[in-house]
């Protein structure tokens, strides 16, 4: 699928309507700020597009429910980071911080790659210095394959000290951040640890159906953070954009698959793997970087990619200006003033999707063909897949579409844009 | 059929663990003096190996057949130990010219292929026209050797494997490693390092094993292909360790750690470092021009790839595989 930004099913239309939790207090990415946490491993139930409820098990943020993915950590560049887990399943769990260096571990049982608490046991206190800006992950380093699987996973975000940059260098600048962490759930398994035969799981036979963007598969994707209805799921993964931003894309792979991550519209910028710069030198930027139009993060690991949609060389001026128009915000002038290269049809002879907004021009609505339901793009924004390019991993439990894919929406520069 | 297990942890220190590797690599390295091509060029090694099928009883009690290699003081001589991977192939920094001499004890025609290293492939077909093996084989019992020449190397990590039905023989356990330092403890220029690990990864799939073993393999037989290749056992260095993690000792703290890793499995393996990243050195034995830190390692089947860090006071973690 790599031409489909008008075709979704009519669940997504829920999508924009429903967008009145309170925005996060700093950065666009919602979680919860350090630089001291409580994290307490217990159970509860992921709830998937079509219906579906698969037991899993996430961190929860101190007495709250338990979360998939975990609470993303949020804290700044040189905090001295406390995470005191609790444990209410009923085997062994720990946490792990890859990227992060000096990580103490206080209480608990000792375990193979870090302190364990017991089921009911006394918490650990894993400490250490957030020294390096960046995008991480953690998750729990006691039976891994497991742990992972059942979804003890979650991001933590070190801010650099310099606001608006994802690292200590004005190439890592953006305008607005945006998570995404790819997992995926074979339920067999969670079904067989829900009902105590966890001496049965055969991960040799591991086929996971379930793939989610932010803990929520397609087009759960695209409902508004904190929605009542995803009581274990409060992130969404739903991009949007004026034309020209710089949009942070913070990729984790959480999971235990590949996921060759694209975004229509736009190639990304790798500017950082595993929470490093690259660069060749200390100092000298992201002169390492590089375009990818399908990316695949190594489990375990993450990148974080610029992205910025401004429609260059598109050959057709996006807003229909006439060649001594002013220039819009973030407008490619090349294209300025250039016609619109096709004759547009008959609007009896459209079928349009509910994105569709019956004009091709960006912020511009024109007669459109009624549709059912309220559209999600009210205010003719332009609309670009993100999805993984394995595409039977669009799907939830073999129904297409849907799992690891999302939209972007890029909004005209007079229309404001939602935090999600 | 291998039911979920707890995470174990190999805890040894890295001391004893360098010490085996270059242990088992220390007969690859010498050139053997008698030999009249060693006498000729010192800068050249020369290597005995033998394919041969051996037994090995996995942790779970199962006895999985294998096909691996071992090295021999001379051809013919069988006073090497059978291993998948095979034996280390060891060259150094002057070294020229390797010279590896087969003998194949299996049933099947087989034959040797060091991926990333120049080499003539004079292929070998089946009669309807199709490659059967990618340079010249041994064939069963082979009285006299299999000679394979490369002679024009560089410095990094390498895969040898059996280059005949790769697809079959490979997974039965025909692989193994080769390095080559730029220096006397650089792994490439400007890359210097006190110590050294080195792990190859691959699978077993037992039904496999046996169908090769009990000559149900092929066309017409029970299994006809390797399509469905279900590994059951997932191994580093020909241990089922790939649950756990290697502990890389606080003893060891401002030591240069140089990691070598060769996938010879069919699968994809990420080991992810904790507590350190790392410098990604090289892949397949190239090495980059400005190498980026990492935490974890992608490394597709085939892949060689090296990675250097100074341990730090906590010493660090590596998990074998965060995919696992
Ligand atoms: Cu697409």
């Amino acid at each position: 699928m790599t031409k489909h930004t008008t075709s979704m099913g009519g669940a997504m239309l829920l999508a924009l309507a429903l967008a009145s939790f309170p925005a996060p207090a700093r950065g666009a990415i919602p979680g919860v700020e350090g630089p001291s946490f409580s994290l307490t491993a217990r159970a509860g139930f992921v709830s998937t597009p079509e219906g579906g409820s698969i037991y899993s098990w996430g961190y929860a943020d101190g007495a709250g429910l338990m979360q998939y993915p975990g609470p993303s950590l949020l804290v700044d560049e040189g905090d001295v980071v406390t995470v005191t887990l609790s444990n209410e399943l009923p085997v062994n769990v720990s946490i792990v911080f890859p990227g992060q260096q000096g990580v103490t571990a206080l209480g608990g049982v000792p375990g193979a790659l870090t302190s364990e608490v017991e089921p009911g046991g006394t918490p650990v206190t894993y400490q250490f210095t957030a020294a390096r800006p960046g995008t991480y992950q953690y998750f729990t380093g006691t039976d891994t394959q497991l742990g992972v699987e059942m979804g003890l996973v979650g991001a933590l975000i070190v801010r650099s000290a310099t606001a608006g940059w994802a690292y200590g260098h004005a190439d890592g600048a953006y305008d607005r951040e945006f998570l995404v962490l790819e997992t995926e759930m074979d339920p067999i398994i969670h079904e067989l640890v829900e009902t105590g035969r966890i001496a049965e799981v055969d991960f040799t036979a591991y086929r996971p159906v379930y793939w989610f963007l932010n803990g929520r598969s397609a087009p759960d994707t695209m409902v508004p953070a904190g929605a009542q209805w995803f009581p274990h799921q409060p992130y969404s993964c739903m991009p949007m954009s004026h034309p020209g931003d710089r949009l942070l894309v913070r990729l984790i792979n959480a999971g235990r698959g590949l996921h060759p991550f694209h975004t229509h519209g736009q190639h990304m910028r790798i500017i950082a793997q595993d929470g490093r710069l690259l660069e060749s030198a200390p100092g000298a930027g992201a002169d390492l970087s590089f375009l990818r139009f399908t990316t695949t993060v190594a489990p375990g690991g993450t990148e974080d990619a610029i992205y910025s949609w401004t429609g260059d060389n598109l050959g057709w001026d996006v807003y229909g200006h006439r060649p001594g128009d002013p220039l819009e915000p973030g407008e490619y002038a090349l294209d300025h003033g250039k016609p619109f290269p096709v004759i547009m049809p008959d609007p009896k002879d459209l079928e349009p999707g509910p994105y569709y907004a019956g004009s091709p021009f960006l912020g511009v609505a024109g007669y459109r063909p009624p549709v059912a339901g309220t559209s999600p793009n009210a205010h003719a924004g332009y609309v670009f897949m993100w999805h993984s390019h394995k595409e039977y991993e669009m799907v939830n439990n073999d129904t297409p579409p849907g799992g690891m894919m999302t939209m972007l929406i890029v909004e005209h520069p007079d229309v404001p844009v939602m935090e999600m | 059929m291998k039911k979920y297990h707890a995470a174990t942890v190999r805890s040894a220190s890295l001391a004893p663990a360098l010490a085996l590797l270059l242990g088992s690599a220390a007969g690859c390295a010498t050139g053997d003096e008698g030999d009249p091509q060693t006498r000729a060029a010192l800068t050249s090694v020369f290597v005995y190996l033998r394919a041969e099928a051996f037994t090995k009883t996995m942790p779970d009690g199962r006895d999985v057949v294998m096909w691996g290699y071992a090295q021999d003081s001379a051809f013919g001589a069988h006073d090497g130990v059978l291993s998948s991977p095979g034996p280390v192939i060891e060259l150094q920094a002057d070294t020229t010219r390797l010279t590896v001499q087969l003998e194949n004890n299996l049933d099947v025609p087989t034959s040797l292929v060091i991926d990333g290293l120049r080499q003539s492939l004079p292929a070998v077909r089946h009669p309807d026209g199709r490659v059967r093996s990618f340079t010249r084989e041994a064939s069963p019992g082979n009285v006299a050797p299999v000679t394979y020449v490369y002679s024009v190397l560089r410095p990094g990590t390498f895969l040898y494997k059996t280059g005949t039905s790769p697809q079959v023989q490979v997974q039965m356990g025909l692989l193994g490693a080769v390095r080559r330092p730029s220096a006397a403890g650089e792994a490439y220029a400007g890359r210097a390092f006190d110590d050294e690990l080195l792990l190859v990864y691959s699978e077993v799939d037992p039904e496999l094993h046996d169908a090769v073993a009990g000559g149900q393999y092929g066309p017409g037989l029970a299994v006809t292909s390797t399509i469905k290749y279900v590994p059951q056992y997932f191994l580093v260095n020909g241990e089922d360790v790939m649950s756990g993690a290697y502990d890389v000792d606080p003893s060891l703290a401002g030591r240069r750690l140089l990691v070598r890793f060769v996938n010879g499995g069919l699968r994809s393996h990420v080991p992810l470092f904790l507590q350190a990243d790392v410098l990604a050195l090289a892949e397949d034995g190239f090495p980059y021009k400005y190498p980026t830190k990492r935490t974890a390692v992608l490394m597709p089947a085939g892949k060689t790839a090296d990675v250097l860090f100074t341990v730090p006071a906590s010493g660090a973690k590596l998990l074998y595989d965060r995919m696992f």
